[in-house]
């Protein structure tokens, strides 16, 4: 399973990253590929490419605001394999998420 | 950016998470981080209405930006009875302040990095075991030199 996130929260300083985290640790427990983008106060970083995206089987959006770019995830979001959650949510829970997802 | 005079283990029992967020306050008041207690400790609960910035784990980041916070600072307590923060049973707690403007990046970075540390479990055990504010405080600064 190959799953590409974004997380945002609405300072940017500390949900963001601990989304970051619990979702990176959560799919390497479970061995799936995994990259996650962060729009924080720190811009942009570890951004997904379109063929990351593209290639996903799913898309989690730990985002508490709205952010950059979000028409990248359309497609996605039109065959059902988008996971839109507040950052708090994965944070406190990832296996959950990731049950989720896999259901998707 | 973490500091011996805003890094705490603390045996007192408090009552309520102003209270919390007041003591830091107060500490990061005297560290010349803040200009003004009551004003960042409003910025603070404002964002604590908004959510409950207990996130699991037993940790709690309050956080408030605002015009009287002068520079990025991290208030870290350890608390030896466990609080109950909206719920949660909390024995950590990291107050973090940014100013309105004039963010330092390198701050940032180190904020980020506190916060994917706190998920790893280990050194949250960590954290746990310092039961003095000098432990406390080595476990913590060792972040400032991670990349």
């Amino acid at each position: 399973m190959k799953v590409v996130a974004v997380a945002a929260c609405t300072i940017g300083i500390a949900h963001t990253y601990m989304a970051q985290e619990a979702i990176e640790q959560e799919c390497k427990k479970r061995g799936y590929e995994c990259k996650v983008e962060t729009q924080g106060g720190m811009g942009i970083e570890n951004e997904l490419e379109e063929d990351e995206i593209a290639s996903a089987d799913v898309v989690i959006l730990a985002i508490a605001i709205g952010i950059e770019g979000p028409e990248r995830f359309e497609e996605k979001e039109e065959a059902g394999k988008v996971i839109k959650i507040d950052p708090s949510v994965v944070i406190k829970d990832p296996a959950e998420i990731l049950n989720q997802a896999e259901t998707l | 950016m973490f500091e011996p005079d805003i890094v705490k283990v603390v045996s007192h029992e408090f009552c309520t998470k102003v209270e919390i967020i007041t003591y830091l306050s107060k500490l990061a008041y005297k560290a010349e981080k803040i200009t003004n207690v009551e004003k960042y400790v409003e910025a603070v609960l404002e964002r604590e209405e908004l959510a409950s910035t207990a996130v699991g784990y037993g940790i709690a980041i309050p956080h408030g930006e605002a015009n009287e916070v002068k520079e990025t600072f991290v208030a870290c307590l350890h608390l030896e009875h466990p609080f109950t923060w909206d719920n949660e049973v909390v024995n950590l707690v990291f107050m973090i302040g940014v100013p309105l403007s004039s963010r330092n990046k390198e701050h940032l970075k180190i904020l980020a990095m506190l916060s994917r540390h706190l998920m790893i479990e280990d050194f949250r055990k960590e954290l746990l075991a310092s039961k003095t504010d000098e432990t406390f405080y080595e476990s913590i600064k060792v972040l400032e030199n991670e990349n």
